[in-house]
């Protein structure tokens, strides 16, 4: 016997991923639990273990190659070596319905190989254009601009009557096509980082949309052409939304962090072991309390209602290569600060690796975003939806300040709120930034 | 009556009768709105009188020169009573058929000034009578109404569309006030009864809105039949002296001054939409610049509360209303729905020779696009304009070269606004040059020099240069 394996569905939103690499090889033998292949997802790429237990017959989809279905078939185990590949019957009657018995007796029993090729031709074809009921409905510019920059039309999702493909469907593709060309997508992700044409990418692997753009614009190729990535689709799709869509609006104010200095710079003494609390750990916290205070900055916009949440899940945005991504601490109303500091760290060194699965970055209710090592004094941020807010702090600055008439040095942070308007008010958010002035200048409070 | 409503609709004209029958089909229970009379601006005192009275002058126009095809029709001469009196018995007919149309998709109409008090209930003012509904949705198309000039009023000398469509007596002589649909279509029909015509434009060329060369093309006709233009000047101030007006016209770059003498002025510098005395204020709903602000789905800020047609914005025109009366409907009841492509909606003006027109003309299509084709077919090369000697105007279309895009067509001549759909069908289907080209057009008609004009864009016309 033997089983199929289909493209996994790694997260709740994907539908396509890609296969960046495939850890085992024809014949090799897998067992229950073994990486069998690193799939990229629309956020990271993710290990592909597999559940069940064999040899791998056949691989049906090959390394480098992107933009596939969940639940295609990617590869075949046979159970044991005595199986050969034409034992297909989960293939025959899960996924090849159009297919009818008699055509399929046709196929020799003997070789297994030319079997698989059959059936993997039988795959390509159901899916392209028409012969199986599957017409695919599209306007004629829309099939035009398909057609000349390549996009396959199966991609496409059709938004017209009965699902046709319009040409602001196509164009809505356009972007993510980019990264189709092979070459940009083997199994190393660096590939991202600016590709100079001058430093022998040779044009033919510049994916058709790019090379257009390039003759037309008739230059000396004197600029990089750098596809885009999953990631950057997905971050330019997401922020583009939530800009265009939440009418958010920036609350700003400063906090004394003259006090929290002390305790922090006290408690890491105290603590007598390599562990170190960061201001932001401080923060996470803060931020937490603060919304529990004022718990409507605790809730999502979802269309003709609001969730309210009870737990305080909250993203922290870290630049990675190439990109940014939001890991989420859950609970932080039930964690103390130690454990905020390990679980932080943790899901840093993650990310940075590309480690992180969706659910540790997927949801969140608030996100902060501290660009205070780079000297930045004060910015305002674009709010991830579902999210309702984001908070951006900016570095500290010591001040002059009159006490009792003597002059003293204060220091200060920046904390900004960008709010979404239709379920946070002016006053709202407000209120929250000054409950977190609060206890940032009075530390103490957070003992409570 | 039971007065709870699923949809209640303010306002019965273009928009919002059909956004009340598409509603009733959808199974809500739906009430409309009217304080005057059924079918709106457009029914009544626009769209469809007008054209009555076009084609009176069109006819005295044909049987004026009616030895030329070899008919004797001799004194020739008109009643401009009845002119008018058949214009408003057709506008009356139709009316008449939209109360039917209600009813038959039992629709109640509720008689009086709707006036929002919340966003699920609305006052209705009649004469003596109020009377209160309550609604889950409330659907406003309260139309638009002619702007007036700073300093110059609508009065019994200075005409408004409504005035100009229903005079007691015939005027000898007229100044018209703005180029656009309106202001060409009153030029039109008074000069063809014999009403010497000036057509005041601020802009530098007349219907602005059109592309340049019809402007141009245009322009040309009207003045051979006898209009004057005065382009690139405003109306300073009117004044009365015995029977006649004085009006007087400032240059707008020279600053020259000049007289005209009329009879009466008409009025037709654009429309403002009807905002007030509805209640929008106090339920906070957004407006903007005299309409009513709505998403694609013409939403306003209030979620149950629509805004259609004129007073949702321009281009102002009776079809799209009707068209974001049905948007709405079906977005209310959840179904899936389309949005409007403004680049889709056709516009058309009723003259002699007539003109229509849909997307970009020839100058923003080159603004927007760094390469486009351009195909004109003038009608003098077409059989059937020949036959009927009236051959004047041309068709010109537009395409984005990379993709064949249609992006704009434009035509003047005999029976233009007829044919403009079937472009409009090309754009909102998506269709290539191709798709034209590919299209089998009867001979001999007009329509064929769509097809011309296509084949032109590409350089290969069969009947021309």
């Amino acid at each position: 016997m033997s089983i199929t394996i289909y493209m996994p569905a790694l997260s709740p939103t994907m539908e396509m991923g890609n296969i960046v690499k495939w850890h085992k090889a024809e014949g090799d033998q897998i067992s229950s639990g073994d990486i069998i292949a690193e799939i990229e997802t629309d956020k990271a790429v993710m290990e592909f273990e597999s559940a069940d237990e064999g040899i791998l017959g056949k691989i049906l989809i090959a390394e480098g190659s992107v933009d596939v279905k969940v639940n295609e078939p990617i590869a075949i185990i046979l159970e044991s070596e005595n199986d050969t590949i034409e034992d297909l019957d989960i293939i025959d009657s899960n996924n090849m319905e159009a297919t009818d018995d008699n055509e399929y007796s046709i196929i020799d029993k003997e070789s297994g190989e030319d079997v698989v090729r059959e059936l993997v031709d039988e795959i390509d074809t159901t899916e392209p254009d028409i012969d199986d009921g599957n017409r695919i409905f599209i306007s004629p510019i829309a099939k035009r601009i398909a057609k000349d920059k390549g996009i396959e039309l199966t991609d496409i999702r059709g938004t017209g009557p009965n699902g046709r493909i319009l040409k602001k469907d196509v164009e809505a593709h356009k972007t993510e096509a980019n990264v189709s060309a092979q070459t940009y997508v083997g199994t190393d992700l660096k590939l991202e980082s600016g590709v100079s044409l001058e430093s022998g990418v040779r044009l033919e692997d510049v994916s058709p949309s790019t090379k257009t753009d390039i003759i037309n614009e008739g230059n000396k190729l004197n600029y990089t052409v750098t596809p885009i990535d999953t990631m950057r689709s997905v971050i330019a799709e997401r922020l583009q939304q939530s800009n265009s869509t939440i009418p958010s609006y920036t609350l700003n104010i400063d906090a004394s962090i003259k006090k929290l200095n002390e305790v922090r710079k006290k408690m890491n003494e105290d603590m007598l072991d390599e562990t170190k609390l960061s201001f932001n750990h401080f923060l996470i916290k803060i931020t937490s309390m603060a919304m529990l205070h004022t718990p409507e900055v605790n809730a999502s916009w979802e269309g003709d209602q609001i969730y309210s949440y009870n737990s305080t899940d909250i993203g922290i945005a870290v630049a990675i290569d190439n990109g940014l991504i939001t890991p989420i601490i859950r609970n932080v109303e039930n964690k103390g600060l130690l454990k905020i500091s390990n679980e932080i760290s943790d899901l840093i060194s993650r990310a940075r690796e590309k480690k992180l699965s969706p659910s540790e970055y997927q949801g969140g209710t608030i996100s902060i975003s501290n660009l205070g090592s780079y000297g930045i004094k004060s910015f305002t941020s674009i709010i991830n939806p579902p999210q309702a807010s984001i908070l951006s702090i900016g570095a500290s600055r010591k001040v002059p300040v009159v006490i009792d008439d003597a002059v003293d040095i204060d220091e200060l942070i920046s904390v900004t709120l960008t709010a979404d308007h239709r379920l946070i008010d002016g006053a709202v958010g407000a209120k929250f930034l000054a409950y977190m002035k609060r206890l940032i200048e009075n530390p103490n409070l957070m003992l409570l | 009556m039971d007065l709870k409503y699923d949809v209640t609709i303010i306002g019965s004209g273009p928009g919002g009768y059909v956004a009340a029958i598409r509603s009733a089909q959808l199974g809500h229970k739906t009430a409309i709105i009217e304080k005057d009379k059924l079918g709106g601006i457009c029914l009544n005192w626009g769209c469809i009188p007008t054209k009555a009275l076009l084609k009176s002058s069109e006819v005295y126009s044909i049987m004026k020169k009616s030895d030329y095809y070899g008919v004797t029709a001799e004194n020739v001469s008109f009643n401009f009573k009845n002119i008018i009196d058949r214009s408003r018995g057709v506008a009356n007919d139709l009316s008449q058929g939209i109360g039917y149309l209600l009813k038959k998709n039992k629709i109640d109409l509720i008689n009086g000034n709707g006036y929002i008090l919340d966003n699920n209930t609305i006052k209705i003012q009649a004469d003596n009578k109020e009377t209160i509904i309550s609604t889950k949705n409330i659907i406003i198309s309260t139309g638009a109404r002619p702007k007036e000039l700073p300093g110059i009023s609508f009065s019994e000398d200075v005409w408004s569309y409504k005035q100009a469509m229903v005079p007691d007596k015939m005027p000898k002589s007229i100044v018209v006030i703005g180029s656009g649909a309106i202001g060409i279509e009153f030029a039109n029909f008074y000069n063809a009864i014999g009403v010497k015509v000036n057509v005041v434009e601020l802009a530098d060329r007349i219907l602005p809105n059109e592309d340049g060369e019809v402007s141009e093309y245009a322009k040309t006709e009207f003045e051979k039949q006898g209009i004057k233009f005065h382009l690139g000047s405003y109306v300073n101030s009117i004044t009365k002296s015995r029977d006649a007006l004085n009006v007087e016209l400032i240059h707008n770059i020279n600053k020259k001054r000049s007289k005209l003498n009329a009879n009466k002025v008409v009025m037709a510098v654009g429309i403002t939409g009807n905002i007030e005395n509805i209640g929008l204020e106090h339920n906070n709903i957004n407006i903007s610049d005299g309409h009513i602000i709505t998403n694609e789905f013409m939403q306003t800020n209030v979620k149950n509360i629509y805004a259609i047609g004129d007073v949702a914005g321009a281009p102002w025109l009776a079809h799209k209303a009707s068209h974001e009366g049905i948007i709405a409907a079906e977005h209310i009841s959840g179904i899936q729905t389309h949005t409007i492509e403004k680049a889709n909606i056709p516009g058309c003006v009723y003259s002699s020779p007539q003109i229509a027109s849909i997307g970009l003309s020839e100058s923003e299509a080159k603004n927007k696009y760094s390469s486009v084709k351009v195909g004109k077919f003038p009608l003098i090369a077409n059989g059937k304009a020949k036959a009927i000697s009236n051959d004047a105007g041309f068709v010109k279309v537009i395409y984005e070269s990379a993709t064949g895009e249609l992006l704009g067509a434009h035509m003047i001549g005999d029976g233009v606004t007829e044919l403009i759909h079937g472009y409009a069908i090309a754009k909102n289907m998506e269709g290539t040059e191709e798709d034209i080209m590919n299209t089998i057009f009867p001979h001999p008609t007009i329509s064929e020099s769509m097809h011309e004009a296509v084949l032109s864009a590409y350089d290969i016309p069969i009947h021309y240069k």
